[in-house]
This record gives C-alpha cells, structure tokens and sequence, in this order.
C-alpha cells in the first residue's frame, strides 16, 4: 500500500470524529478510525447510508471540521490549507452560497478568491456557466431565485473555478433532471479524462457504478468495504456458468449432477448481480436485521 | 490591610492607563506576529476586498440603507417641534440631533450587522464555500470589517451631506433673525456683541479656542505675593499634601499614643474693615458676633456658644475665623462627612507686631491623622468665614506640627510643586462648586470676590480690525430670591469683564455684559490687551447677591476661525472610527456567541466604561464606610466586613471598567455643536482607543475563527 505522495491525491490516517455537545460530552462517532488512500487521476465513489459519516469525512478533508483523532492529508498538505484549498474544488451537499448575488457575480467573487485576474475571468466565467447549462437569462438573475437544479449546476461551476486537481462532490445528482445527471455524469468522466480526481459521495448507486473507478462503502462511521467496482460485484466464492438457451430438462440434469459431485445450494438464475446488491447486503449485514445472510444474488 | 489596599489601588491608577496598550500590544504580537504569521504573510487585498464587497452587496441588497431616509426624516421632524429661544441655540440644537442621529443610525447598523453576520453565515452554511477556498480565516475577518466600514462610510456620508444641507438651510432662515433683531435694538444693548459676532462670522462658523491655563478665586487684584480672599464669599484654598512613609509613622504614632498631638498651624495676613449693614448681619448669622472674646485659640466643630449677653458694638470687628477639612485626591471630604458646610472652625489670633501674619492652631483629631496616614495624598482646605474680613494667602500658608521637646518638634510642609519640584506647591485659590461652576458672589459696583482666567501663550494672530473676540460661557448660578429664568431675560444681571496683558500691563478697561443662562455669548477686546497671549481675563459679578457659576473654561480666546465642512468631516470621522470600533467588538463577540447574545455582549463592552463612570464617586474607596452608615450598621464587625466587601467590588469594577473602551474619546458632537473646531489631537485619540481595542480584538477574532469548527 506504500505510494509516493506523487500519485496520491489524498491520504487519511486514522481518522475519527466524535461531536461533542455543549458540555464536551460525546454525542455522536461519526466517523471511526478511517483509513483511506485515493489516487490521482481516479473517481473514487463513497457510498453510505444516510448518517454514515460521508459527508463528514468530506468536511474533515476540507478542514471544516477537526478530527478527533487522525488526519487527512490532500495533495501532500494538511487539510484545510490554504495550498490544498488553491487546488480543490468542493460541491457541497447543497447549495450553499450567498443568494442575494446573481450567477455570473458569484462566480466572479469566488474567481477573485483565487486571485484569478479579471481578464480571465472575463473568459471563464461565461465558459463554465455554459458548461454546466446556466443560460443566459438565469446567469443575471439572483440565487434566491434558482430552482434547485439551477443552483447545483452554479454551485458545480463555482467548485471548477479554480481549474481543481481534486474536486470533491458531495452528492452532485440530487436535485437534477435526467439530462442534468446524464450531464453531470459525463462531466465527471471528462473531468477523469484531463486526469483530475474526483471524490464522489452519492446514493445513487447507478451512477456511482457508472463512473467510479474504486469506491468505499461507510456504515456507522467505518469502511466496511473497499476496492475497485469490478472485483467488488465480483463474488469468489460463487462459480457462475452461462449459456444460452437450456431446456428445463438440461437444467435440472445439471442440478442433478451438481448434487451428485456434492455441490448443494444451487440456484440457477440469470445474472442480476449490482452494486445496488452489494450496498444491501453489506448494510443489512451490519444492520443485523434478521436475515443473518441473505443469498447473493437475488433470486430474481 | 486597608493601607495595602489603598496604596495598590493608587499603583493600579497608574497602571490603569498603560495596561490596555500593554494587553493589546502583546495580543497583537502573540495572536499576529507568532501564531498567524503565516497567514499574515499571504495576507491579499483582493481576497479582503471581495469579502468586503459581498457584506457590501448584502446590505445594500437587503435595503438596509432605507433606515437612512428614515432617521432624516426623524431629525426634521425633532428639530422642528423644539422651539429654541434663539438663533444660536437653534443652530447648536440642530447640529445635535443631526449628529446624534447619525451617530445612533450607525451604530445600530453596526451592531447588528457585524454581530449577525457570521453566526447567520455558519448556520446556513455559504461559509463552507468561502473558506475551502484559498481564504485565511484572517483576510474573512479582515473583510468583513472593511464591509461593514464601507456600510457605515456610505450612512454616515449621506447623513454628512444631509447634515450640511440642513444646517445651511437653517442657517440662512436664522441669520435673517440676527439681522432683524440688530436693527432693532439699541446700540448700547448687553447683547448687541454677541448678535454682531454672529453676523460677522455666520453660525456654521469653527473657532478654534484657546483655553485659560488655569482659573482661581481672589478676593481683590493680587497686590505683590500676597494673594486675596474675601471672607464669607465661598472662597478657600487648597494645600496639597504628599506625606512620606516616614511622616505617615510618625502621624500614626501620635494618633496612638494617648497625651500626644499634632496641630495643623495656619498662617495668613488678615485685614479687617468695619463691616456694614450687611456684613453685620452675616456676622450673626454666622455666629461671630459675641464670639471675640469667646472663642478660644482652637474650637472644635461648629460650636459657637450663644449663652453669655452681648457687650460688643454691633459693627465691632469679627474674628478672623477659618474652617478646615481634608479632602482626597478627588476633592471629597476625608475626615468622614460628606456635608460641604462641616469643618472645623479655627480662629485666628492676631499677631503681637501689627503688621505680621495671623496664626492659628488645630490640634488634629485622632480620626483625621488615621486618614492622613492612609492616603497617598491629601488636601487642606481652609474656608474664609468672617464677614468684613480679607485673608492673604503667601507661600506656605499651611504646615502640620509635631512637638517633640518644649522647643523643638517637626515640621511637615506641602507637597512640592509640580512645575518647580524645588519649591512647595502654590496654594490654589478657589470658591465653593454650585450646581453650574465654581460660585462668584457678587456685592454692589463689582466689590465681591473676582474670578481670574489666567492665559499663558495663547497663539493670537494680529487681526486686521484690532480687536479679538472673547467666548464666554458665563452662568447665573443664584441671584438672591429672584427667579434665575427671568434674570437672563430682563438682562438684568452684569457681569464685568477686564483683559489685563502681563507682559505690557494693558487692560481693557472694564466691559459689562449680560450673560444668558447656559449660553455662549461674545466680546470683542482690544488687540493689545491680549498680544503676546499672557493676560488675565477678571470677571466679576456686578451685583450685590448675584452669584456666578463658573466653570474652568468659561472663558476662552478665538484663536481662528476655521471652515464648518472641515470641521463637520473630522466630526464624522471620529463617528466612523467608532463605529468601526463597533463592528469589531460586534465581530469579535459574534466569533463565539450566538447573535442574540453578542448584541448584548457588544453594547455591554461598547456601555460599561460609561456605566462605571455614571456611578461616579460612588465607586471612591471608602465609601463603602458610608454605605454601611446609610444603612445604620453600627456593629464594628459587620460594618467593616460590607464596608470592605463594597470597596473591593467596587475596585474590580474599576479595574474591569479600566479594560473597556471609553466612548467620550470619541467626542463626536461635543466640539462641533458648540462651533468648535475638532482639535487634531482628539482625532488622534480617537484613533488611539481605535487601535488599542480594534487591532487586539481583530487579532482575537481571528484565533478564535481559526480554531473554530465552522460547520454548525
Ligand atoms: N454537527 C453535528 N453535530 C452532531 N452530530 C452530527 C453533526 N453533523 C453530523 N452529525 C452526525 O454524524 C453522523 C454522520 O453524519 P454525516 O452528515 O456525515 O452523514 P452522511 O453520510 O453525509 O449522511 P447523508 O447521506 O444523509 O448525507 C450522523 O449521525 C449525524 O447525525
Ligand atoms: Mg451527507
């Protein structure tokens, strides 16, 4: 596991929180002794139940809030730099930004945040907006004013102003339209494509099968799984054969067979095996709710 | 412990005055130069202003500037329902309430957005995407000052142009008065010097005053080194008194040991005349008149025995009486009551050569040596009390004795002067404090007591039409049993002024004019009686029972006149400066309280200085002893332990109250509403109490927001 900071874009160590209350008494552990490394270059996807420290270890990384314990470090620096913020661009979950401003003011403001020289500005500016499909009218109009999709699509523009080398998305589809997704998920490729990396946090388990390279899976504030999506949906010990087009009777001559060399269990069916699985089981298994182990694959 | 006590208390005073500056400075240093001195380094305009920009944005958006046109609104109403009783006043009274209500508009809009701001921004969230970018949490604070400086900048302009355009406005309308009101009346009138100053010079005028050095209470005009005091007329003198460790053992000593004692011993020429009917009268009323052969060397209290008839002639000569107490170092009575009438009587034996000074002697009670030994300085004062009686004041008029042998004893002078640590300090000729100034009693043609302002190097420039005007800010304090309103009316009261120049021995010649209640009026006096700028200005009061109040500056010089507009700027940007030293307070307490409780927070460190200075002398040590009298706590125990339990409260309020910013360093109507120019070095101080608590409070702020989660 010993890569140079050179292809890492972010290493976190051990890394917990706990929120306290007013008094300094625990409250919650949100996150649990995390430990994670993600390459540049790659989209790394990370899944979760509600309340299961994603967003948390996003705000951690952008030194929002402390740890309690670990750390994390983003392209070499601490979190929460000023070096690692001149390089990342970050989504938040929703949109948080100043809603008296226009499109076109906002991301002026957070252009000259970065120091970014008017001139251009001038290009940028409109070039994003256009990226992320704000037309022309909606760019003057005031934030308080945007629909929710409008205001995820100025709040992704305003994560790229920067041209980032790590961009975190916290949630990035929720609130778009089909076109919109379908955009944003192209976005993220062609963000990969000019070798950025990319952390996505999301629910929407489709995309995230879509687009990611390796993804984790948080329950409770700990990893329970990671790896790349391919060998994740692939399960070792579950020997699958396909064909086509066996009759019943070959079918159950072949369970016939199987129960004669020993091999009991067997359910034959057609391969629906997604990470959609893959998540309920692992939550389920950690929920402890009745079904102690559910069959893989379900049986249709 | 109370001498421990006290003496801390005088180190504290001290200390009191460097020790913000010594805070702020290490606050600054530590917070800035060490911990944030990386933050420091990229520290960007751009970024700053930005930041500023949106709170800028924020409130004009958020149309929080249309209060503005409401508090306009607000002052013409005010102004024109209050009906001033003439020109000047209805000037002054308008650049008040302008002032006022700028001053007012933009402090609220400070507070509340300054101590909103952030707490708003962190509970919905836009600071998430403010500081992931390259911020430091420094430049957000930074900016967010500078936004709600540019806000108030903006208020306070608009209110500035308004303020010009009304009072001229104003101006033009009252000045027609002016010109009205001379043509109609007489040449010789009282007022006229005043009405001319007003036309000559228009109201929205700024003098730059030069104040006398000091002011003091004689009885006549000093003749040689023998300074005068007219009995029965309020007049008395101080004598500092600055005992050293050694003497105050040595005070101590005598108050411990029964059979021993130390006298005060007073030494004053004394020149009597026959006193009149009146003095007459205020012999027995006094009680003096069967008191010659009465009294003895030394009485103690007010005791004046009325038993024995009468053998004097009615217009005998009264005995020179004195009466003494002690007072702090805050002119309040020491020697335990706070009634100003309570001293101790003394009367003066006359010498045996004719010709000598008279001398009396007090034996100091046992109570009075306590407090003598307790304080880190003190004052005699010593009354003039007889009628018909003047008393010289020479070099060192009061002294304390200890006898030692029958010849021999030792002898305790003054305190030395400040300006010559060689000699002993002056004594200090003044009268008793009535409710508008130092009391001036008038007797009939100008007889009574006088009031001397001393100038010393007042910068006059040569004018071009020979004469200089005078400011003078003469009160009616009481005159006899006629009504004081009416007086200032009937142009009934006189007072006397003379200029007389000490280089060249000009004088003005005596000036009578009529003083209006609490107003300024004019007197233009000859150039030569004040070139040079070292002259005394002798006011004295004309009429028989006619008191004067007088206070310090009562009379000033016009140095210059200097332009309103510049004076109205520095006026607003003594305003802006507070009211960016509002933001930062409202900042720094919004770092780490809710807002609710940071507007409570701000006004409570913007008020407490304030507050602790309302409560006044009520907070001097020692008077936690009254406190235990008023509430008639004999029992020594109890007594003592509220008396002390109050004064050490009352000295952490001090000591907190010392650590608050004083907003009376920001005079920003004081100077202007009375057409006075805004001196360079009130502009300084307001800078400084700026930058005292500005620079620490923003540097405190910012180590706050860096350590803080701001993800609510
Ligand atoms: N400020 C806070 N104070 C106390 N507890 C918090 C705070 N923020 C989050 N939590 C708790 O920490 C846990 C993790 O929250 P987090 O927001 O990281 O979840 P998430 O994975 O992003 O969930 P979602 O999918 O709903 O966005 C939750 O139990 C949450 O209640
Ligand atoms: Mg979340």
């Amino acid at each position: 596991m010993t890569q140079s900071a050179q292809e890492e874009a972010v290493r976190i160590e051990h890394l917990t929180k706990i929120y306290k209350d007013f008094w300094g008494r625990d409250k919650v552990r949100a996150l649990d002794d995390l430990n994670l490394s993600i390459r540049r270059g790659e989209v790394f996807g990370l899944l979760g139940p509600n309340g299961s420290g994603k967003s948390t270890t996003i705000k951690l990384m952008l030194g929002l809030i402390f740890p309690t314990a670990g750390s994390a470090s983003i392209l070499g620096h601490a979190a929460g730099s000023t070096e690692v913020n001149e390089k990342i661009g970050f989504l938040p979950e929703e949109s948080y930004l100043y809603r008296f401003l226009n499109g076109e003011e906002t991301l002026y403001f957070y252009g000259r945040l970065f120091k970014i020289p008017r001139r251009d500005l001038k290009r940028r500016v409109p070039m994003l907006l256009d990226t992320v499909g704000l037309n022309a009218k909606d760019r003057k109009r005031k934030l308080r004013e945007y629909s929710k999709g409008m205001a995820r699509r100025i709040g992704l523009a305003q994560a790229l102003i920067n041209d980032p080398e790590l961009i975190l998305l916290d949630e990035p589809t929720t609130g778009l339209d089909p076109i919109g997704t379908r955009e944003m998920k192209d976005l993220i490729i062609s963000l990969k494509q000019q070798g950025k990396t990319v952390l996505l946090c999301s629910h929407l388990l489709a995309d995230v099968q879509d687009v990611c390279d390796r993804i984790t899976i948080l329950f409770g504030g700990r990893m329970q799984t990671l790896g790349q999506v391919r060998d994740l949906l692939q399960v070792r010990d579950i020997t699958q054969i396909q064909t086509r087009g066996m009759s019943t009777a070959q079918i159950e001559e072949v369970q016939a067979f199987l129960s004669k060399i020993g091999v009991s269990d067997t359910v034959i069916t057609h391969p629906t095996t997604t990470l959609e699985d893959l998540f309920m089981r692992i939550v389920r298994e950690r929920t402890g709710n009745g079904q102690a182990k559910p069959p893989v694959g379900s049986p249709n | 412990m109370l001498p421990a006590f006290v003496l801390s208390f005088a180190f504290a005073d001290l200390w009191h005055q460097y020790l913000p500056w010594l805070a702020a400075g290490i606050i600054v240093v530590l917070g800035l130069l060490i911990y944030g001195a990386h933050d420091l380094f990229r520290l960007s305009l751009t970024r700053i202003w930005a930041i500023s920009s949106v709170c800028f944005s924020e409130a004009i958006r958020k149309r929080t500037l249309w209060i503005t046109p409401l508090a306009i609104i607000g002052v013409i109403v005010v102004t024109q329902l209050s009906h001033p009783d003439d020109p000047q006043e209805a000037i002054r009274q308008a650049t008040k309430f302008c002032l006022f209500a700028s001053g007012l508009l933009v402090s609220v809009v400070a507070i509340i957005l300054a101590c909103t701001n952030l707490p708003k921004e962190i509970d919905n969230r836009v600071i998430f995407t403010v500081v992931t970018k390259p911020t430091t949490r420094l430049e957000i604070v930074l900016g967010k000052c500078l936004g709600f400086a540019r806000i108030s900048a903006t208020i306070i302009i608009i209110m500035g142009i308004f303020t010009y355009a009304y009072l001229q406005t104003r101006s033009w309308t009252e000045m027609s008065a002016v010109h009205r009101q001379l043509a109609s009346i007489p040449s010789d009138s009282p007022t006229r010097p005043t009405l001319v100053y007003y036309a000559d010079h228009g109201f929205l005028t700024t003098r730059r005053l030069d104040a006398p050095e000091n002011l003091q209470i004689y009885g006549r005009l000093p003749d040689g080194n023998v300074r005068w005091m007219q009995g029965a007329q309020s007049e008395y003198f101080l004598v500092p008194f600055t005992l050293s460790e050694e003497q105050k053992d040595q005070l101590q000593q005598v108050a411990d040991t029964t059979g021993a004692s130390a006298y005060l011993m007073t030494t004053l020429r004394i020149q009597q005349h026959t006193p009149n009917a009146t003095e007459q009268r205020e012999i027995k009323e006094l009680g003096l008149g069967n008191a010659a052969v009465e009294l003895k060397a030394e009485e103690l209290g007010p005791v004046l025995p009325t038993s024995r008839p009468t053998t004097q002639p009615a217009n005998a000569l009264p005995p020179a009486v004195v009466s003494i107490r002690l007072l702090n170092q805050n002119y309040r009575s020491l020697n335990g009551t706070l009634d100003e009438s309570a001293g101790v009587r003394v009367v003066l034996q006359q010498p045996d050569k004719p010709g000598d000074s008279w001398y009396g002697r007090l034996t100091i009670p046992a109570e009075w040596l306590n407090r003598m030994s307790q304080v880190p300085m003190f004052y005699v004062q010593v009354h003039a009390i007889s009628p018909a009686t003047d008393y010289g004041v020479e070099a060192e008029p009061e002294m304390i004795f200890i006898p030692t042998g029958k010849q021999s004893g030792i002898k305790i002078g003054p305190a030395m002067s400040a300006q010559d640590p060689g000699k002993p300090a002056e004594p200090e000729l003044l009268s008793s404090r009535g409710a508008r100034g130092m009391i001036l009693m008038g007797k009939a043609d100008g007889k009574g007591p006088i009031a001397l302002y001393h100038f010393r190097n007042a910068k006059i420039s040569r004018p071009s039409n020979g004469t200089v005007p005078l400011q003078l800010q003469i009160n009616i304090e009481k005159n006899g049993e006629v009504d004081v309103e009416k007086i200032g009316e009937s142009g009934y009261a006189k007072v006397g002024v003379q200029v007389i120049n000490n280089k060249t021995g000009e004088s003005s010649g005596l000036i009578e004019v009529t003083p209006e209640l609490s107003q300024t009026s004019f007197l233009n006096v000859p150039f030569k009686s004040v070139e040079g700028g070292d002259f005394d200005v002798v006011v004295r009061s004309q009429t028989q029972d006619q008191w004067l109040g007088l206070k310090d500056d009562a009379v000033s010089v016009v140095v210059a006149d200097e332009s309103f507009v510049v004076n109205l700027f520095k006026s607003l940007l003594v305003l802006w400066m507070l009211s960016i030293l509002v933001v930062v307070i409202g900042i720094f307490c919004s770092t780490f309280l809710s807002w609710p409780i940071a507007i409570i927070c701000t006004l409570v460190i913007l008020l407490g200085h304030w507050g602790v200075d309302q409560l006044g002398s009520a907070l001097d040590p020692g008077s936690g002893r009254s406190i235990a009298t008023e509430f008639r706590i004999y029992d020594p125990v109890s007594s003592r332990t509220i008396s002390q339990t109050f004064d050490t409260l009352s000295h952490v309020l001090r000591v907190v109250s010392n650590f608050l910013p004083d907003l009376s360093k920001f005079p920003v109507s004081d100077y202007i509403e009375r057409g006075l120019a805004v001196p360079l070095s009130s502009l300084l101080q307001s800078l400084g109490v700026l930058a005292c608590y500005g620079l620490p409070l923003l540097v405190l702020s910012y180590v706050i927001m860096r350590n803080k989660e701001v993800a609510p």
